[in-house]
């Protein structure tokens, strides 16, 4: 990696970073950046993350076994381990999720989802312009742009989930 | 186990599920988990919830059960 792109990634990582600070500011009912959770949320979370890191413990396992075969994936190296980050977050989210411990008790929700639903589609329209512009596989191998895509599959698939269990939520209400 | 007396303690102070958990600072789901005798919440939760609906650990959270295996010791 050339130093202009390391200069470029760390003002990215920076930017994102102050980006995150203000959205947790906004989300958060009490403007707390910090999210409250109760008792069993927190049991919840801890076997989320748990299967969650398994989880990548599993991928990673499963790619050292494919390096050991000098198996080449067609696919560059940044891609193979944001699949690793996407497929361990949809596995902790759909935890958390299914048993009501991704939302916190002081969290701003309709605002969560609309910031969540705007960066999950500004992500795949990315993706979709670099495959309409042929940009996604070059020479045969799937480039870091399906980054973008893979992004935004995440938050549809959070976002499927959470309307799954909100729709379960309502039933489970009106026969309380 | 479900809780049935938590629930009927609930519902003769007429509160939703979603008023005693904002009484007692947890959501909605974690009442609703512990009446239905998915989640086993701490002491410090189940007295919350007895300052709350105005009963005692006993009235809600004792088990005939328990008392019937303290005798037969």
């Amino acid at each position: 990696m050339n130093t202009e792109k390391v200069i470029g990634f760390i003002c990215g990582v920076g930017v994102a970073l102050l980006l995150v600070w203000a959205v947790l500011k906004r989300s958060n009912t009490d403007g707390s950046t910090h999210t409250e959770y109760d008792e069993r949320q927190k049991v919840i979370r801890g076997i989320g993350f748990k299967y969650g890191f398994y989880t990548l413990i599993t991928y990673l396992f499963l790619l050292m076994l494919a390096e050991i075969a000098e198996l080449k994936l067609p696919v560059s190296t940044s891609v193979i381990y944001f699949t690793g980050i996407v497929i361990s977050g949809l596995v902790l989210s759909g935890y958390t999720i299914m048993h009501d411990a991704y939302w916190g008790l002081n969290n701003n929700i309709q605002f969560y989802t609309r910031f969540l639903m705007s960066i999950g589609v500004l992500n795949l329209i990315f993706g979709f312009a670099e495959m309409f512009r042929h940009q996604m596989i070059v020479g045969g191998i799937l480039q870091d742009n399906f980054i973008n895509f893979e992004a935004g599959i995440l938050l549809a698939g959070i976002g499927v989930m959470l309307l799954i269990r909100s729709r379960q939520n309502r039933r489970e209400e009106d026969g309380e | 186990m479900k809780n049935i007396r938590m629930k009927v303690a609930r519902v003769e102070k007429d509160f939703s599920q979603d008023q005693l958990a904002k009484m007692i600072g947890v959501s909605r789901q974690t009442i609703n988990a512990i009446e239905k005798g998915d989640y086993n919440p701490t002491i410090n939760l189940c007295i919350a919830i007895c300052h709350a609906l105005g009963k005692t650990l006993d009235d809600l959270f004792w088990s005939e059960e328990d008392t019937l295996d303290q005798d037969a010791e």
